[in-house]
């Protein structure tokens, strides 16, 4: 039922619109890095001394279009090769992988284009900046790449270097190792970094990266 | 009363951001912030090589079991074949091949010969002398044992080797300057003869030359100055 009361049909209404961003890589890239066989001595070429072995690199370009915080992980997986006896001596245990944490087998620096190093022979930092050992089979999550938040076509870059020392023995005979590198992101706004987060080391705790 | 209203709305955010991170920390809970699952990644693979070094099952080895032998045999005496053994290196880096000889021997019982007395029993058929068994080992290029002498690491003139006890032993014989690669086979052939002038000195003697061949990377481990193919070559050489 409607009377004769004055009343309006109402002012046109204001149109808001809301669009959220997004986190994303552009042109996701998957590199491989192969180096077969390595003999005690190799080095890439990024190492010192330097070898003649390529250096492995992963380039990942941001372009997300909100602000990002850049994390690594990193998975080692070894395979155990078949040692035969040496020149004057006896057979040798086989080692779990060409990297197996120890001074002997594979060694590894992996950094970035500032820098920044993830992985320095056989270790990492932890969220409190203590050097923990690796193993031949081992997985590190949330390294950080940098404090500093990632904006649109930023490139990153990280660099694998290695060598294979000249004291690995026959242990290493045919021993392999993978590791697999993996740059995630995670938006920066609202999502501070803790304060003793740093570059390089690890930081999952009190951060959020999902 | 608006601003009021913002404020306890700030104040509410808060305490749901703090109760969520302490959520992370005990029960591994993730927030809904938009995140890449990280379609960047890379896959770095190393694998070590090996050095192999054995007898070529395909080849045709010839094992030596001379037994009475007379002054003047030789292999090519009668049904006498030289020993013969085909190597086969089989590792996947490059590498140096090296040989290794060692030689045992027990002495004989000497018997009166006719018209004279009786010598003294030498420590083996091979002796290190003239007299006594004789070697040639070689692989067609290079002379690793020339009768009783070998080439030592110096480029001096060739060095006896002489037995003690009927045992002798000369090690890390280079037998290549060029590193080889998978499949690379060499022959080795031992040429053996006793000389007319062995006497009764040798009755019954024996002796036993066994061949070693070893191969260690040729990559980082570069050769001394000096060592040539078909000589000792250990001092200043990385051989395990």
């Amino acid at each position: 039922m409607t009377v004769g009361l004055f009343s309006s049909a109402g002012h046109a209404s204001g149109s808001n619109a809301f669009s959220a961003g997004v986190v994303s890589f552009g042109s996701p890239v998957a590199t491989t890095c192969t180096i077969n066989p390595m003999s005690p001595g190799d080095a890439s070429t990024g190492w010192t001394p330097a070898g003649a072995d390529a250096t492995c690199t992963l380039q990942a370009t941001y372009s997300g279009t909100i602000p990002a915080i850049l994390g690594l992980d990193m998975t080692i997986t070894g395979v155990a090769g078949t040692p035969v006896a040496p020149y004057g001596g006896a057979t040798p245990a086989a080692a779990p992988g060409l990297f197996d944490g120890s001074a002997n087998g594979l060694q590894v620096i992996v950094t970035d284009g500032a820098s920044t190093s993830f992985v320095n022979n056989t270790t990492y930092k932890n969220q409190a900046g203590s050097a923990l050992a690796l193993s031949a089979t081992s997985s590190v999550q949330g390294l950080l790449i940098r404090r500093a938040s990632f904006t649109s076509g930023t490139t990153e870059t990280i660099t694998v270097n290695y060598q294979l020392p000249t004291s690995a023995s026959n242990a290493y005979n045919s021993a392999s190792t993978t590791i697999d590198l993996v740059i995630h992101a995670v938006q920066a706004n609202n999502n501070s970094l803790p304060a003793g987060c740093a570059a390089g080391a690890v930081c999952t705790s009190g951060f959020n990266w999902s | 009363m608006k601003s009021n209203r913002r404020k306890r709305t700030l104040v509410i955010g808060g305490l749901v951001t703090s109760i969520g991170a302490a959520a992370t920390l005990l029960a591994g809970a993730t927030f809904g912030f938009f995140s890449s699952a990280g379609v960047s990644s890379g896959s770095n693979r190393f694998t070590a090589g090996n050095v192999l070094v054995g007898l070529d099952p395909s080849g045709t080895q010839v094992t030596c079991a001379i037994t009475a032998m007379s002054p003047g045999d030789s292999q090519a005496s009668g049904t006498n074949a030289a020993c013969r053994y085909v190597i086969k290196y089989t590792g996947n880096v490059n590498a140096f091949l090296a040989l290794d000889l060692s030689i045992t021997g027990t002495a004989g019982t000497p018997t009166t010969p006719y018209g004279a007395s009786a010598p003294s029993a030498a420590q083996g058929l091979y002796d290190g002398s003239a007299n006594g068994l004789q070697f040639n080992i070689s692989d067609g290029t290079n002379t690793y044992l020339n009768g009783v002498q070998y080439n030592n690491q110096s480029g001096g003139p060739p060095t006896p080797l002489t037995p003690t006890s009927g045992a002798a032993s000369v090690t890390d014989l280079l037998m290549n300057t060029t590193p080889v690669t998978a499949g690379a086979t060499r022959t080795l052939t031992v040429n053996y003869n006793l000389p007319n002038t062995a006497g009764n000195a040798y009755n019954v003697a024996t002796s036993t030359i066994v061949l070693t061949v070893h191969a260690v990377q040729a990559d980082n481990n570069a050769l001394p100055v000096g060592c040539v193919a078909g000589a000792v070559c250990s001092t200043g050489m990385n051989w395990s």
